[in-house]
């Protein structure tokens, strides 16, 4: 059942075709940089908003374009399990990650390499939702966040900077794809659900 | 060619046996359900053709069609009927044997 099996994939990658994750993440990461540099917590409910806005985005500029599809079953359960077990892992991680800094009579070494810590922490999501999904950009990004957080580690001053350059490089990626979606799935001219 | 072998051939059923209604019915043996436009851009045939081919699988009991109103927007699902799964995986299983 593998030609099945690749089918089954291209369809479920064909949702990822349209960039809107990438660039609404990426928009996401330009108001954390901005909260930072400014300290300014309205780019908090800007952050969030943004996150927010995926889900309805695409059911109002993408199904039109390419179409509604329910994946089966065991595929849904199958995302379903992977984002509860990402969470649990990302919780648990973060916990350690914190509980090894704060720590009394806490080595150095730890301290020291705080951001990296943090950085391959952060990187978890994108490199687990790229094995799960099979979008190789997400690879790169989960090597992108990661390299932000580890120059930061040495810099110590330009985490702002490296958040919105981050977030820049997502909502490019995100933007480009998204033209390449619209060109490729105009909308339709009739009503094509009528038919 | 051997009497069995040319009762297999004639035994595969037609109905799946057309390029166009066979990638139709492995888009949907992948998936739960979709509308008319998924079907469309995925396996690239007109409005036209691909109503066609469906009207055929629908009068053969391969698919199920249901009409809807999502938003006020009207939606066609389609799904493979139980017995269209059990179909597509008996064709399937019956060329493997013949072609290998």
């Amino acid at each position: 059942m593998k030609d099945l099996k690749s089918l089954e994939n291209k369809l479920f990658l064909s949702y990822f075709e349209d960039g809107i994750v990438d660039l609404l993440i990426g928009v996401m990461f330009i108001f954390d940089g901005l909260l930072m540099l400014t300290e300014n917590t309205k780019f908090v409910g800007l952050a969030i908003i943004f996150t927010l806005l995926i889900s309805p985005f695409k059911k109002k500029f993408i199904i039109p374009r390419i179409g509604f599809v329910k994946f089966r079953v065991t595929r849904e359960h199958k995302i379903k399990k992977s984002m509860f077990v990402l969470l649990i892992a990302g919780i648990l991680a973060f916990n350690i990650v914190l509980y090894f800094l704060t720590a009394k009579g806490n080595s150095n070494f730890l301290q020291d390499y705080a951001f990296i810590f943090l950085g391959m922490f952060m990187a978890m999501p994108p490199l687990f939702g790229a094995f799960f999904t099979g979008v190789k950009r997400f690879y790169l990004y989960a090597v992108l966040i990661f390299l932000v957080f580890f120059h930061e580690n040495f810099t110590h001053s330009t985490a702002p900077i490296d958040f919105m350059i981050f977030g820049a490089v997502l909502s490019g990626f995100g933007l480009f794809y998204l033209v390449k979606f619209l060109q490729k799935y105009p909308l339709p001219i009739n009503e094509a659900e009528n038919v | 060619m051997s009497e069995k072998l040319e009762n297999s051939f004639l035994d595969i059923n037609k109905l799946i046996h057309e390029p166009a209604r066979l990638m139709i019915l492995s888009y949907l043996y992948v998936i739960e359900s979709a509308d008319f436009l998924f079907l469309m851009r995925q396996t690239g045939l007109t409005k036209g053709n691909l109503s066609s081919h469906l009207s055929k699988l629908e009068a053969g009991g391969f698919i199920e069609i249901e009409k809807k109103f999502v938003d006020k927007i009207p939606r066609t699902l389609i799904k493979l009927s139980n017995n269209g799964r059990d179909e597509f995986l008996n064709y399937r299983k019956k060329m493997l044997e013949l072609l290998q």
